[in-house]
């Protein structure tokens, strides 16, 4: 429930104007319908009393014109009331989703990496959409079921308190049943919701994994699978359905019967010491038919309002949810923020010291433990190791993708939790494993982190990153062309070029290079090495790669394991020793090395034979 | 060049999937088909068409009885029972109003019946025809587009088909209504019904106006949430580059656009309300002032009049329904265009009507002058002949793009060659029914593909009667069965979608004791081109060993130690065979596979397709 005065704070703080615009519609609406059955009832009653001729038919007149005016101004205020709650929960909609990514381009790397895109996006559509669904119809309209409810009851009252009494009686019964049964269906569609998720897991597996499935021939083993995961949406949201039925009828039942107490007990009272007078006109009991009539207009009236509160404490409980799932995102601190103090220290040199750095992930494995190190600013530096040897994550601690668990990295002297954000990003270039490409044009995704780049400067680096001939003669519209999802497809090492040329873009002192050549092939990889000979001078570099001819040009090589830098030094002197750099590059060499023998000796026996 | 080439097939290979926006609020072809699939459940179809006309009849009856009811204790008759005659009258109530209940219900659940049945159909035949579907066709169109068809398109359908058929009710009761209000009095009856023609235009002409707003709404949201999806996978890049702001300004563009569009649209719908208010209230004004004449003159009974307004009353709710039903209607003839145009797309792969089951298989594979393109005119195999001997090694070399994933994909008509023809046993591929053949093969691929089910149903795969013992062996031949046990739940542990909680060597061991328990005679694998610790390298290829022993093979090779145990290496260049031969002799050749070789440095990266 603090979610529900969270959302009613953020509405009344952010549009007061509108949500009194929307009460204020609702007591109009509302008062304007309920005042029709009290004239159609009178009107009709006088009328009758008038009798013939021109008397009674101007009567009737004024009636038939009071109705169509209440009629218009229901209409007006009903179109009022529509768009200050609709108007107003796309409003906070807007708001709130605006907050929600803006959020979640701050929160850390840590965060992404606990949460997947899919339960994300989920809040961002599935719960946005409770959330407002709630301001429209919990917090405008649900006041408008309350004027409703309580004005039929006091307009039926105010005719007749017995048969106002008998009517009402089941009005709590029928509210009740309302909700219980609004409660169940929606367990009932919570449940649909889950097996037509496993359906779409079925599906996706099957998409992705498509190739397997031809290649096994395992099609039939696939639509079975299938068909069971679509029977089983197919017979629960049956299920489903067949209560809403149920429900659904019981209601009208329910309604059905106040009308018959009110026509067998109201018509009762009509009867009973009516009497026709000498002059023909009629004397009735208790009640007149006309009151009888207006009673049945306001039952009518009242079944919408009803059969509301039982979606409305549904709509609550949906945006209480909703709400805390929301809230949970938009109230978490990123630990990676600046902290106070934080400054711009300009365009470093690039001196990086590593005090006793340690590092725990999630806070159960070491991933890094007490690395010391200087480098002095312009260096070469390989990052060597296996995989989760903790290569990555070092060259991640650089630049605040994570904050150290202990020690501390300094940068020309300043530790990096001094630096704004924005500055120490500013200054640490990084080409990651992982490349995103937008869905933009090939020139935006280049320029992504320098938007004011000129075209010859996007073009520079798209050369050095070897992409250039490809934009040039091979995409329809060269650097314009979409490229992304939804745009022309990339290749991997195309990817990853693209990802290269956009961090030479930004033209930082500190340049990161994670494996960011995997998918390029060898002899495109050698020509961006080579490229990249002139980019890396005067800047500190780290390179983190699997190919030695790349690693052996490095000033420092930081061999890792488990966490620890277990050697450090060049090429030359670190493959001459035993140890873990060693092994590495032999495995990598010695088949080639005693291939080369072998083919040698094989060569020889030819020549000799 | 190849990446040209696939480029260009994703843009003009027929049978991608176009998308289709807009459509009519009627598509005769789309709804013929729906009703189609409709009528396979004849029972349940009758029964809700039944159901329905029971259910309007009842509901005509009722204002009836209450006129009836009125208009007997009305005018007195000094002489009858009129408290009597009443009571009979609200037992006839009951009774109809019971009627109506139970027949809405079985209306109801007769519908949900039909519906959900036949949204089952569908998702499986489209899902059935996407299995039909060769790899081309995954090649051109991305998994989330399909998705969203079998997904997205279903669930509008399944609004529509739930909706459409009590709209067809609601206009059937209109119908009705009309009918009954003639019969029981002409003239009002046509007094009442002269403002509907004025209500129809302005539904028709408030429709026209409004569209552009809703279809505007809903671009805009898809806008907003995919902005949104690109901010959360892109987010590690938006923090590297300081890319924050400028996002948040570029998804508040859009945000701003959808509010701005769904206010409007709120505004709109409100905008329907005045006058469908004015028009219906006209309506029962007319009614009043004209009744109300009839009933003074003495021409008509006061319960009569009731009963027409009530009959008023449930009149204009449907209409106005139906009008807010209409971008929903055009939305589901969109969505069903596109799922039919799903189904409707042939499989350019076929098998032959004489097609015949593959004998089994002794594994002798020929390429005879094959030749193969995309795209036509771009061939990316030339006249490619090659024998392959029963129970031989093959290691397939080349850079990227030099067509060894083409090659391999002949075999099990993954595409069918352009030119020449592949033969297993001397049999030409296309003469025997796809799925007899490959089941008699296996393949491995680069990316082992996992699926979230138990271990051991992920190496059963489709071979149901392969015993737990068989998928055991296979597990201790490859060297995985000592992993397995060591899971929490052993070989009934249920992996994460894709495998995510095992290693990838674990995974790689996993795919390779599928692929023995399918006890193939060839087999076909993509080698891993990943670096792995050397424990993991060394099990993978005794694991191989295994896997290849007596088997024809055919290997996309990256690993040294694969090639050189190969009994042939096939190299191709640009889609030619340029030399064959063994390690050594091809070293010693000194063309392109030293070239290659001395380019690579040993390491596993002959490149990758």
């Amino acid at each position: 429930m603090r979610a529900i005065a969270r959302i009613l704070a953020l509405v009344f703080r952010t549009h007061p104007r509108q949500i009194a615009l929307g009460y204020l519609t609702v007591l109009g609406a509302g008062g304007a319908a309920l005042v029709i059955p009290r004239v159609l009832a009178t009107g009709i009653d006088r009328a009758l009393e008038e009798g013939g001729g021109s008397r009674g038919l101007s009567a009737l007149a004024v009636v038939g014109l009071i109705v169509v005016g209440l009629g218009i101004t229901r209409g007006l205020f009903a179109w009022g009331q529509t768009f200050a709650a609709e108007g107003l929960s796309q409003k906070i909609a807007y708001l709130i989703r605006n907050r929600y990514y803006d959020k979640l381009q701050y929160l850390s790397f840590a965060f992404h990496d606990r949460q997947t895109t899919g339960s994300l996006m989920s809040r961002a559509t599935a719960d946005v959409e409770g959330v407002r669904m709630f301001v429209n119809m919990g917090a405008v309209r649900a006041a408008f079921i309350v004027v409703m409810v309580v004005g039929t009851a006091v307009g039926m009252l105010l005719i007749d308190v017995p048969l106002a009494l008998a009517t009402l009686a089941f009005i709590p019964f029928l509210a009740f049943r309302a909700v219980i049964s609004s409660r169940r269906l929606r367990r009932l569609w919570m449940r649909v919701q889950e097996l037509t998720g496993e359906m779409v897991a079925t599906l996706q597996e099957n998409l992705t994994g498509i190739r397997v499935v031809k290649a096994f021939a395992a099609e039939d083993h696939e639509i079975a699978k299938f068909r069971v995961r679509s029977r089983a949406v197919a017979d629960q949201t049956y299920r489903a359905e067949s209560t809403w039925a149920r429900n659904y009828a019981i209601m009208n039942f329910g309604f059905m019967m106040v009308l018959a107490v009110i026509l067998w007990y109201g018509g009762t009272r009509v009867i009973d010491g009516s009497t026709v007078l000498a002059d023909g006109t009629i004397v009735y009991g208790d009640l007149t038919p006309g009151d009888l009539g207006a009673f049945f207009v306001y039952v009518n009236m009242m079944i919408m309002p009803v059969r509301m509160i039982g979606w409305t404490v549904n709509n609550f409980a949906r945006a209480a949810s909703s709400g805390e799932r929301l809230f949970e995102i938009m109230d978490t601190v990123s630990p990676v923020r600046d902290l106070p103090g934080a400054r711009d220290p300009g365009r470093v040199h690039g001196d990086i010291r590593f005090n006793s750095v340690s590092f725990t992930y999630n806070g159960v494995i070491d991933a890094l433990r007490g690395i010391d190190l200087d480098i002095p600013a312009g260096s070469r530096v390989a990052l060597v190791g296996r995989p989760g040897s903790g290569k990555t994550t070092f060259a991640h601690l650089i630049p605040r993708f994570y904050d150290v668990s202990s020690g501390g990295i300094e940068i020309d002297g300043i530790d990096v939790r001094e630096f704004t954000l924005e500055s120490l990003r500013r200054n640490v270039g990084v080409v990651q494993q992982d490349v995103f490409i937008h869905t933009a044009t090939l020139r935006d995704n280049v320029a992504y982190g320098v938007r004011e780049a000129s075209m010859d400067e996007v073009e520079r680096v798209t050369r050095i990153a070897q992409m250039h001939d490809f934009v040039a003669t091979e995409l329809p519209d060269n650097y314009e062309t979409m490229v992304g999802e939804r745009g022309v497809g990339l290749s991997g090492g195309q990817k990853q070029r693209i990802s290269i040329a956009r961090t030479l873009l930004v033209d930082s002192p500190i340049l990161i290079l994670d494996d960011s050549t995997s998918s390029v092939d060898v002899h495109t990889e050698r020509e961006i090495m080579a490229g990249l000979q002139q980019v890396m001078d005067g800047r500190t570099t780290f390179l983190i790669s699997n190919r030695f001819h790349a690693i052996a040009q490095a000033d420092l090589i930081l061999v890792f394991k488990g966490g620890q830098i277990i050697q450090r030094g060049v090429h030359s002197t670190l493959v001459g020793v035993p140890g873990e750099y060693k092994e590495l590059h032999d495995s990598q060499m010695r088949p080639f090395e005693e291939a080369r023998r072998a083919a040698g000796e094989f060569a020889q026996g030819e020549a000799a034979g | 060049m190849a990446v040209a080439a696939h480029t260009a097939s994703r843009r003009s290979i027929s049978g991608g999937l176009d998308e289709i926006y807009l459509a009519n609020v009627y598509d005769a072809r789309v709804v013929k088909r729906l009703l189609s699939y409709t009528l396979r459940y004849p029972r349940t179809f009758t029964t809700a068409v039944i159901a329905m006309v029971i259910y309007d009849i009842a509901i005509i009856a009722q204002p009836l009885i209450i006129a009836y009811g009125i208009d007997n204790f009305i005018a007195p008759d000094p002489g009858a029972d009129r408290i009597g005659t009443l009571g009979m009258v609200g037992i006839v109530f009951i009774v109809d109003t019971f009627i109506m209940g139970a027949a809405q219900y079985v209306q109801f659940r007769a519908l949900a019946r039909t519906t959900t049945l036949v949204l089952y159909d569908l998702r499986r035949e489209m899902f059935e025809r996407l299995q039909s579907q060769p790899t081309a066709f995954f090649d051109r169109n991305e998994v989330g587009r399909i998705m969203s068809r079998v997904q997205n398109d279903t669930l509008a359908l399944q609004e529509f088909l739930e909706l459409s058929v009590p709209t067809v009710g609601d206009i059937a009761l209109l119908g009705f209504i009309i009918v009954s209000m003639f019969v029981n009095n002409a003239e009002l009856s046509a007094f009442a019904l002269m403002p509907l023609p004025l209500l129809v235009i302005t539904m028709i002409v408030w429709q026209r106006f409004a569209k552009p707003t809703f279809i505007r709404i809903r671009t805009a949201l898809s806008a907003v949430n995919g902005s949104l999806q690109e901010g959360i996978t892109g987010v590690r890049v938006t923090q590297s580059m300081n890319r924050q702001p400028a996002n948040l300004g570029r998804f508040d563009t859009l945000n701003t656009e959808h509010k701005n569009a769904a206010v409007k649209g709120a505004f709109l719908s409100g905008m329907l309300m005045p006058p469908v208010e004015f028009i219906s209230m006209t309506s029962v004004a007319l009614v009043i002032v004209v009744g109300g004449a009839q009933v003074i003159e003495g021409t008509l009974e006061v319960g009569l009049l009731t009963a027409f307004v009530l009959y008023l009353l449930r009149f204009f709710e449907p209409i106005r329904m139906m009008t807010m039903q209409f971008t929903m209607f055009q939305r589901a003839m969109a969505s069903g265009a596109r799922i039919f145009e799903l189904m409707d797309v042939e499989p350019e792969i076929k098998d032959k009507p004489d097609a015949i089951d593959m004998p089994p298989v002794q594994g002798r594979i020929e390429y005879c002058d094959v030749t193969f393109a995309y795209v036509p005119g771009i061939d990316v195999l030339h006249k490619v002949n090659l024998t392959i001997e029963k129970g031989e090694t093959v290691a397939l070399v080349g850079l990227t793009g030099a067509g060894k994933t083409t090659l391999v994909s002949l075999i099990q008509r993954g595409y069918d060659v352009t030119g020449g023809q592949v033969l297993v046993d001397g049999i030409d591929v296309r003469d025997v029914k796809r799925t007899s053949l490959a089941r008699q093969m296996s393949m491995v691929l680069q990316e082992p593909f996992l699926y979230s089910e138990s271990v051991r149903s992920n190496i059963r795969f489709n071979h149901p009667n392969v015993t737990d013992e068989q998928i055991e062996e296979a597990a201790i031949a490859v060297g995985a069965h000592d992993f397995i046990i060591g899971l929490p739940n052993g070989y009934d542990t249920v992996l994460e979608q894709r495998g995510a909680n095992l290693s990838m060597g674990q995974r790689a061991l996993l795919s390779m004791a599928r692929a023995i328990v399918a006890e193939p005679k060839i087999i076909i694998l993509d080698e891993a081109t990943a670096n792995m610790d050397s424990e993991t390298e060394h099990r993978l290829q005794e694991a191989l060993k295994r896997l290849l022993e007596g088997r024809t093979a055919l290997v996309i090779a990256h690993r040294l130690s694969t090639i050189t145990g190969a009994d042939k290496i096939v190299v191709l260049d640009h889609g030619r065979i340029v030399e064959v031969g063994k390690h050594q002799e091809l070293l010693a050749n000194g063309g392109e596979y030293a070239r290659l070789y001395a380019m690579n440095f040993g390491e596993g990266l002959f490149g990758d397709d």
